[in-house]
């Protein structure tokens, strides 16, 4: 089977029946894609198949023999992030991690597809990804801030007012 | 672990058809999401699969006053059709799943999955299936009563006749994708008869005979919404006990009575 995978031709061995996530993560060594229900129920493994947020988990490899699959590491490179990537860096809307690839696979379609800035639009085109830190506000708010054209400034982002930390007394003893 | 099961990929129903019933018998992969975990946490052995992707058979269509919908279509195109069967549609899975699960393969699924068959149930909807015999058509008892979704089997279509008025009511869940522990379907046909079916008030879905009767005599919603547990055969499960199924059934054949406009 053949398929672009962040824009490079890949020929895939695995069978035919075998996971669009396993191929990614143990033949392609592609491992944004995280393997967390492995049922369709947590949203980590999501990827972009020609543009549209697929659970790879329940794909099977055959099923998208020719298609484009793009993963976040598709998405921007270290020097030139995407804006939703921008967005999570500079909205603190990434904790543990674990949830966040997929939920950038995801807002990436959700705001290409010109969604709104409404965090109940967003929650709903979302709601299928869980955050098990429970950060969902600044997701919402990272997604929401690039939905509204908002500008980013990552750079600044470590010494904006955004980073308080808050020292609990006795904490550190 | 995934098994190195050949897949075949039909471009035309009747490709699909000669597929899946050649022997070994195919198991069939629509979207493949129960299917493709199961395989690959080895909960399921495949010979042999038939992907329906490719072979057409996802259309939806109406004439005539009825709506046929192919097996392959997927939840997130049934989700466009009136209620009972596109609110019901809307409230499987998240959007990616949505995008991805088909109604064949809903109604092909064992409970707890299987949403899809409360409404169509209550809408009497006439399924068509091929298996080495040949092709069949009938309602969802039949299918079951045929021995169902199994290696061999092909669900084509669902057809029903487009009701006067239908209504969905299910359970609220507190994420997308847990399962529905009840829900009500209603439709009020041409006639002006009104059907009612449920899922998780009995292992499979049911018709609620007695509260369809208690209306057709002219009893309230009320009434009705009573007479229901009759027809129930609760049952306990992780999503709700045989004691608050019996409890809830009424509240929820009242609202799909209410919104229908009873």
């Amino acid at each position: 089977m053949e398929l672009t995978v962040n824009s490079v031709a890949r020929t895939v061995q695995s069978p035919p029946l075998t996971s669009l996530l396993t191929v990614l993560r143990e033949e392609l060594d592609i491992t944004s894609p995280k393997a967390g229900c492995e049922s369709g129920g947590c949203g980590a493994c999501t990827v972009l198949v020609d543009g549209q947020p697929r659970r790879s988990c329940l794909t099977a490899v055959c099923a998208v023999d020719g298609a484009e699959v793009t993963t976040v590491e598709g998405l921007g490179t270290p020097e030139d992030l995407s804006r939703v990537q921008q967005a999570f860096i500079h909205h603190y809307a990434a904790q543990c991690g674990f949830c966040t690839d997929g939920l950038i696979v995801a807002a990436t379609a959700y705001v290409g597809g010109g969604g709104s800035d409404d965090t109940g639009d967003i929650g709903e085109a979302l709601a299928g990804h869980y955050c098990r830190c429970t950060g969902y506000v600044k997701i919402l708010e990272a997604v929401a801030a690039v939905a509204r054209g908002d500008t980013f400034d990552t750079a600044s982002t470590a010494s904006s007012a955004n980073n308080t930390y808050v020292t609990i007394a006795g904490a550190e003893s | 672990m995934t098994s190195t099961a050949a897949v075949s990929m039909p471009s035309s129903e009747a490709e699909a058809v000669a597929a899946v019933t050649a022997q070994p018998f195919a198991t069939v992969l629509a979207g493949g999401t129960l299917l493709v975990p199961q395989h690959t946490l080895g909960q399921v052995e495949v010979e042999r699969a038939v992907w329906l992707g490719r072979a057409e058979m996802d259309g939806i269509s109406r004439s005539n006053g009825r709506m046929t919908v192919g097996a392959a279509a997927p939840l997130a195109a049934c989700a466009r059709l009136d209620a009972p069967v596109g609110a019901c549609a809307a409230d499987v899975g998240d959007n990616e799943v949505k995008a991805q699960a088909t109604i064949g393969g809903n109604i092909c699924s064992p409970a707890p999955y299987g949403d899809m068959r409360g409404p169509l149930l209550a809408l009497g909807a006439v399924l068509r299936w091929a298996d080495p015999d040949g092709t069949h058509t009938g309602g969802i008892a039949d299918f079951a009563a045929s021995g169902g979704a199994r290696p061999g089997v092909l669900l084509l279509d669902i057809a029903f006749a487009v009701p006067e008025a239908g209504s969905f009511v299910a359970l609220r869940r507190h994420h997308t994708q847990s399962l529905t522990a009840m829900s009500v379907s209603a439709v009020r046909g041409a006639d002006g008869n009104v059907t009612i079916a449920a899922t998780g008030a009995a292992p499979d879905a049911c018709r609620l005979l007695s509260a369809e009767a208690v209306l057709a005599g002219g009893g309230s919603i009320a009434e009705a919404a009573d007479a229901s547990v009759a027809d129930a055969d609760p049952y306990d499960d992780v999503l709700a006990s045989a004691a608050y199924r019996r409890r809830v059934l009424p509240v929820y054949v009242g609202r799909a009575l209410e919104q229908l406009g009873e």
